[in-house]
């Protein structure tokens, strides 16, 4: 007689236990609504032209290029202390954390002035390609920034979901660059 | 366990977002402390603007 193999109910889950996906679904709406809303509103906004300037630079364009630049670069640091974290990289210590957190802190803020200067100054414009990419680059970032901090608050989140989060707000920082401070230095 | 951290810097980037707008709406447009066009020659433009801004002063020209 030969008896039937049952397998054991702990077997069935891949993931490991006590992980969760539903509040990355949530982080995830929550950071969709906040880039639509900063769409909607750019669109919406009527253009003012103008917006205040940061002392110490010459137009509102150099003063956006330079900031954005220095955004970059912490965001720079974050990956590579971010791999640090992750065991990719030899970096060890609790400096690196507290790199990680305050870079991104600091990055972000300096960010807060140029972005609000191409909401309210700007708008959300799509006379070309380069413009409508910006745009939408802008507005995905700062969803993509609220998806990481929500996502950070979590401990049951699954392991991929920071990483994703972090490589998604530095994706859109990269493009957000590239369309045009890049645009501005070179072009 | 949840962490408050990011709660508070994501509150505190919410915080400068609504300064920075207030700012902007406050402070009139272009003088030297205007970002955009305006350069040197924004003391000309702004003398000029009281001429062409708002339908008040169109009115006031035509009438």
């Amino acid at each position: 007689m030969t008896s039937i193999p049952v397998p054991a109910p702990e077997a069935a889950p891949a993931e490991p236990s006590g992980t969760r996906i539903a509040p990355v679904i949530v982080a995830l709406a929550i950071g969709s609504a906040v880039s639509i809303a900063l769409g909607v509103y750019g669109r919406l906004h009527t253009p003012t032209g103008y917006a205040v300037n940061i002392a110490g630079f010459s137009t509102g364009a150099a003063a956006k290029a330079a900031l954005a630049s220095v955004v970059m670069a912490l965001a720079i640091v974050q990956a590579v202390t971010a791999m640090g974290l992750y065991g990719r990289i030899p970096l060890r210590g609790a400096w690196v954390g507290t790199v990680h957190r305050w870079s991104g802190r600091v990055a972000v803020l300096i960010s807060v002035p140029v972005a609000v200067h191409c909401l309210y100054a700007l708008g959300f414009q799509a006379f070309d390609g380069r413009v409508i990419a910006h745009s939408l680059f802008g507005c995905f970032l700062y969803g993509a920034f609220v998806f990481k901090m929500l996502i950070l608050t979590r401990d049951d989140s699954p392991g991929w979901a920071l990483p994703l989060a972090g490589g998604l707000v530095l994706s859109g920082l990269t493009a957000l660059w590239t369309t045009a401070v890049l645009y501005f230095f070179f072009v | 366990m949840k962490h408050r951290s990011p709660l508070i810097t994501l509150a505190a980037v919410a915080v400068a977002f609504a300064i920075m707008f207030i700012v902007n709406m406050l402070s009139g447009p272009p003088g030297n402390s205007s970002t955009g066009i305006a350069g040197p020659a924004a003391a000309p433009q702004r003398a000029a603007a009281v001429h062409t801004t708002g339908p008040d002063s169109v009115s006031k020209e035509t009438s």
